[in-house]
């Protein structure tokens, strides 16, 4: 038994010479839930496939509850998905819909009808049991699909981009109901999306995946703050992005030239003259006058302003031909003439996260 | 409904129609009212039409012997849907998942042979089948039977031939409705713990529903019409009828006779049609517990 619900080994999806999962390694723990993060192509549903079963990996092994299921068919596997557009039967109503699960473990008529009917008011759907799905809205459709998903208690739930068809305002609140509804069954939940708003919003930890591997595994606050390689930087919320030289490493800080301006950096055993990227947060960064004392700082010109409702974006040209953005409250920008006035970037040397790759 | 007859109204002008119209009525509605016409008249002597208002035509049809051979064109035509479709299914199955440069190949390969004319195909059959035939000579070279096998003359050759040419009229209309079939669908109920084959009748089956109730009338009711295939597969002993209107027209020339049959076929094969989609149609899973 032990901590972990799903262990996926060192898998591997090839199709022919295209390889979609390439050795992947993710311990997924009991009651967890957990985001495969990535753009399209990146192998992140494949691996959701591996672990339902619809494809089998063609290296490595995945373990549920402890237990290998290397063959087993997805009927013969104690989890179940959420496909991204739903696959609500369109012959049956929702009811039916709901009982399939039970309905192919011939469970007695009364215990169905009765746990079709304790799935409609979970998702808050009571009543709809009579409609065909093409009389639901999408949100309606996905809530079915989700207590269709349910009713079998699996061990995991497999989600497959499922808010993707709903508007951005629905989703926001899918996202949470989502994350309530897990937190209320305790069940494993792995969840597929593109979208790194969501995936910070509802997970417990993330796997950001880019071309089949996994880029980094951790908790949302990890990820977003201190990404580990140059795709998740550049792939998790805005971010500046700068490809730079070490050229001084002393006892607690390292110096990285950045085309000809010289910032510092925590140390992180890094050796003089590797190339090593920078990245750092637009709000980390703030505007002056003039260079702050013990903050790594580059002068600049401003470029353009960019309202965006909470916050205020503005871009700046910096001495050494690089661009960087730089978001403030939109109501207490820092205040200067756009024509004439030449001000300093600045950011703590630590607020700038180094990598090597 | 309302938003289609609205589009179909504001679409363009109504005499965009007429050569539909036109076609409509020249072939197949004034055709229609001459034999429904034809069918009310007498006999004359010599093979014409005597213009003379009688039911007698429809009377004659209630003579047990006419009855029988419309019952037993009815289990005929009955039996190669049937078995077209038993054929068919997995045929059409294999053909929609097999890989998709190979589709468009396999189904060109079922419907070449069809480019040749059905007479030369049904000719060939016969060939195959008689008594002194491809087969029974094989089998008698071979020493596998010394009597020849009868093949040939009876309801069973007329069921082979009628399969075999009406064969395509049932994998086309299942290959479309298969094909389109969302193979997620068949995930789901797979990962919802079906079987392959629970997966099969409770999903792929009904959903391809529409492709088994077409495909089924495009075979039922040409095999009703098809004369020259019990004609030349059947022999004297099998009367279907088909062959009785066309000996009716071309060799009793008891046209009002042969009009009358014709509209009871007519008749019996709208009911039949109309009847099959009523209870198919209906049954669109109204399982509730």
């Amino acid at each position: 038994m032990g901590d972990n619900m799903v262990q996926l080994i060192n898998i591997s999806k090839n199709y022919g010479d295209n390889i979609a999962v390439d050795s992947v390694s993710i311990d997924i723990k009991r009651g967890e839930f957990i985001t495969l993060l990535g753009p399209s192509g990146c192998g992140k549903t494949t691996t959701l496939r591996l672990i339902a079963g619809f494809e089998q990996p063609t290296g490595g092994a995945v373990l549920l509850d402890g237990e290998p299921v290397e063959g087993k068919q997805p009927h013969q596997r104690n989890v179940n998905t959420v496909f991204q557009n739903y696959a609500l039967f369109p012959h049956m109503n929702v009811s039916d819909n709901i009982a399939f699960g039970l309905r192919m473990k011939k469970t007695p008529r009364e215990q169905i009808k009765q746990k079709v009917s304790e799935m409609l008011s979970l998702v808050q759907l009571e009543g709809y049991g009579g409609r065909m799905p093409d009389q639901l809205s999408g949100g309606q459709k996905q809530r079915i699909a989700i207590a269709r998903a349910l009713i079998n208690n699996p061990k995991v739930l497999l989600l497959d981009e499922p808010l993707g068809a709903l508007d951005l305002k629905l989703r926001k609140q899918m996202q949470l109901e989502l994350k309530h509804l897990q937190q209320k069954l305790g069940i494993t939940f792995v969840y597929v999306t593109h979208d790194q708003e969501e995936a910070l919003t509802m997970s417990d930890r993330i796997a950001v995946m880019n071309r089949g591997r996994l880029e980094q595994l951790g908790y949302p606050f990890d990820i977003y703050e201190k990404p580990e390689t140059r795709f998740v930087a550049d792939f998790i919320g805005e971010t500046n992005l700068y490809q730079g030289k070490v050229s001084q490493v002393s006892d607690s800080i390292a110096l990285v030239d950045l085309n000809g301006s010289v910032v510092h950096v925590a140390r992180n055993e890094l050796v003089c003259g590797e190339t090593v990227w920078l990245a750092i947060r637009p709000e980390r960064i703030k505007i002056s006058f003039w260079p702050e004392e013990g903050k790594a700082a580059v002068r600049g010109r401003f470029k353009e302003r960019i309202y965006v409702g909470s916050v205020l974006k503005t871009v700046l040209k910096l001495d050494n031909g690089m661009e960087m953005t730089v978001s403030e409250q939109a109501l207490q920008p820092f205040i200067f003439d756009p024509d004439s006035d030449q001000v300093f970037v600045n950011w703590e040397p630590e607020d700038a996260v180094v990598m090597r790759s | 409904m309302l938003s289609a007859t609205g589009r179909w109204l504001t679409g363009g002008p109504l005499w965009t129609l007429s050569p539909v119209i036109i076609f409509m009525v020249t072939f197949l509605a004034l055709p229609l009212l001459l034999v429904i016409l034809v069918s009310f008249f007498k006999r004359g002597t010599y093979g014409d039409i005597n213009y003379v208002f009688t039911l007698e035509n429809y009377i004659r049809m209630m003579d047990p012997l006419y009855l029988k051979i419309l019952w037993v064109s009815l289990v005929i035509s009955l039996a190669t849907t049937v078995v077209c479709l038993l054929l068919g299914y997995p045929f059409a199955y294999f053909i929609a998942r097999a890989p998709k440069k190979f589709r468009l190949l396999l189904l060109m390969l079922i419907v070449v042979p069809f480019w040749t004319n059905s007479l030369v195909r049904t000719y060939a059959w016969i060939i195959l089948l008689r008594t002194e035939g491809v087969i029974n000579t094989y089998l008698m070279q071979l020493g596998i039977i010394h009597q020849p096998l009868t093949m040939l003359y009876n309801q069973g050759s007329v069921l082979v031939g009628l399969v075999y040419t009406l064969f395509p009229f049932m994998i086309l209309p299942l290959y479309a409705s298969i094909e389109k079939l969302d193979s997620s669908y068949l995930e789901a109920a797979g990962d919802l713990g079906a079987t392959p084959w629970q997966a099969f009748l409770r999903v792929t089956l009904p959903l391809t529903m529409p492709g088994i109730i077409a495909g089924s009338l495009l075979v039922f009711i040409p095999t009703l019409g098809y004369f020259f295939i019990p004609d030349l597969m059947g022999g004297s002993k099998t009367m279907l009828i088909s062959n009785l209107i066309k000996n009716q027209f071309l060799t009793a020339r008891d046209w009002p006779f042969g009009s009358a049959l014709s509209i009871i076929l007519i008749v019996i094969t709208l009911v039949l049609i109309y009847a099959y989609i009523r209870v198919v149609g209906s049954k669109k899973d109204t399982e509730v517990f």
